[in-house]
């Protein structure tokens, strides 16, 4: 695999009211998924700060405190942001190395250091096999967020393209695994789900069978593309917390 | 001065056109505040929405809370999915059914529908157009100089708002299941016969003693001359016995008054055996063996001599 470099519509979550900008990333991995290119014009602001360290309170406080009578995330939310992360690597194969690449990017190196340290955040997942029993802190989840929603962006044409393989396929009345793409990102998101997840928990036996984890898959990847937007940010910070408070 | 906003997205397009605030324009001539049409269009789809502000404000409240409920899989309560005229639901399949209800009156919206009005207008949506149309208000809302008053309620779903998974009837079953046993247990309850409640007996207690001369005499069995006589007999063997206890376990005498607190014999119950210390204690003292031969009735009274040198004297139980 060779280095290319390829034009990002990057839209870098800065503070409310100032609109995306245009970035141009190297990319270190070849990978099966193209970047997205510029599709829609939008508002030119001036580039973000650089100095990792006044971005990050920046970047952080972008998302607002919605859970004044706690301070961790609650249960449902890290399942949700790990099984999105989990959509993500099922998309991309270099995904998990984007997932810290793009946590340096953002100037969140504090919290999200180094692999082991995103695994263990990873594993408060109450579902996975090797669930860590700590909690998840509100600045740690707003990280994750923050994360996934670039790389969200990033796969902004994939995930359309699978959205539309799926619409594609559901109007001819073929099964989803008969698409390529789509079968591809179905096949290895359904096989990281049965690795990881712990088979004896309640919620995980109702994901045995194919079509019902494809249709989790499914899922995952509307929710990723609504995601992926101006406010996606916000948007999916806001919803951990539905029905918690 | 008159602006026209476009925010375009490959499926959506969505144009605000509007004036700028006349206070305002002093100091920021390029800032729109004042709405006089807003569009929105989305691709393959006839015909065009379009409205004022009001059209423009439902359709940021009605899409935004839809997006949040499909990003979070809890869906939203009715009235944030629902306006007078804009309605978001679930579809068949993956779809997304916006549902638009126009204004009867002469002045509707220019070039809008071409169905008759009063008729609702159906669209289905795709997830990828649904994300268009709320990129377009997204952009909007990001946009510091359109309405920079409008702002989307950020607010989660609240605890009570989210409908229970479980079905009714599937959570009734417990609840049910302890009312019915509850009212078995309590039939069962009822049948049994009420327990008949009895004085207590003071027949118990024997009701003669044997005095060391082999009489036999009845027990006081008043209550109040009991205790009278307990504390007498307290009172009188604290004052007679002065002496330093060389004994270092409890002695336990079995002491019989008479009904004017005089003793009139004793008997050592405690420790079985041992060195006899009664020529340290002030029984012998007391002893009144005359008063034996007069007494009416006696009590038995159980005495312990404890080694700090103090007494304890309780009503003589067998």
């Amino acid at each position: 695999m060779g280095r290319f470099w390829v034009e990002c519509c990057c839209s870098l979550p800065v503070a409310a009211g100032r609109p995306s900008v245009h970035n141009i990333i190297q990319a270190t991995d070849c990978s099966l998924v193209t970047y997205a290119p510029e599709t829609s014009p939008r508002v030119t602001a001036e580039p973000p700060p650089t100095d990792a360290e006044s971005t990050l309170p920046l970047l952080l406080q972008t998302l607002p405190d919605l859970a004044v009578h706690t301070s961790v995330l609650p249960r449902r939310g890290r399942q949700h942001l790990d099984l999105l992360l989990l959509a993500i690597e099922a998309m991309d194969l270099g995904g998990s190395e984007a997932v810290l690449w793009v946590g340096q990017e953002l100037g969140l190196n504090e919290i999200l250091q180094h692999r082991v340290q995103l695994w263990q955040i990873r594993n408060t997942n109450p579902l996975r096999r090797y669930n860590q029993r700590r909690p998840l802190s509100l600045a740690e989840a707003k990280a994750l967020v923050l994360v996934i929603c670039n790389l969200a962006q990033r796969l902004s044409v994939s995930i359309r393209q699978n959205l539309l393989a799926v619409q594609q396929q559901t109007d001819k009345g073929q099964p989803l695994d008969d698409h390529f793409a789509l079968g591809f990102y179905l096949e290895r998101f359904r096989s990281h789900f049965r690795a990881r997840m712990n088979p004896r928990r309640a919620a995980v036996v109702v994901y045995q069978k194919p079509e019902v984890l494809n249709r989790l898959a499914v899922d995952l990847l509307q929710q990723l593309l609504l995601c992926s937007g101006t406010l996606g940010a916000k948007r999916l910070w806001t919803s951990l917390f539905d029905g918690e408070i | 001065m008159q602006f026209q906003r476009i925010y375009r997205q490959p499926n959506c397009t969505l144009v605000v056109e509007g004036l700028a605030d006349p206070a305002a324009s002093l100091i920021d001539t390029n800032t729109l505040s004042i709405v006089t049409h807003s569009e929105c269009q989305i691709l393959g789809l006839d015909p065009v929405l379009s409205g004022g502000r009001d059209f423009l404000v439902d359709l940021i409240k009605v899409v935004g809370a839809y997006s949040q409920g499909v990003i979070s899989g809890i869906p939203r309560p009715a009235m944030q999915v629902r306006s007078p005229h804009l309605d978001l639901h679930p579809g068949e399949g993956d779809r997304h059914q916006l549902v638009c209800q126009p204004e009867t009156t002469p002045l509707t919206q220019s070039g809008s529908s071409s169905s008759e009005s009063g008729q609702p207008l159906r669209w289905d949506l795709s997830t990828v157009q649904l994300f268009d149309l709320m990129e377009a208000i997204d952009q909007l809302l990001a946009d510091p100089q359109t309405l920079p008053d409008l702002q989307f309620a950020w607010t989660p779903v609240h605890r009570r708002q989210v409908p229970a998974q479980e079905p009714l009837v599937q959570r009734a079953v417990a609840p049910t299941l302890g009312a019915t046993l509850l009212a078995i247990a309590a039939a069962g309850f009822m049948a049994m016969p009420v327990p008949q409640v009895k004085p207590p007996r003071i027949e118990d207690r024997p009701t003669t003693t044997t005095t060391p001369a082999g009489t036999s005499l009845n027990l006081i069995t008043d209550a109040e001359v009991v205790q009278r006589l307990q504390s007498q007999t307290q009172q009188k063997l604290a004052q007679t016995w002065k002496s330093r206890p060389s004994f270092d376990t409890a002695q336990v005498y079995r002491v019989t008054i008479d009904e004017q607190g005089q003793i009139i014999g004793y008997r050592r119950e405690e420790p079985l055996g041992g060195q006899n210390y009664e020529a340290e204690l002030p029984l012998k003292m007391l002893l009144q063996p005359n008063a034996a031969r007069t007494a009416k009735q006696a009590l038995d009274l159980r005495v312990v001599f404890l080694p700090q040198g103090t007494t304890e004297v309780k009503l003589w139980t067998p």
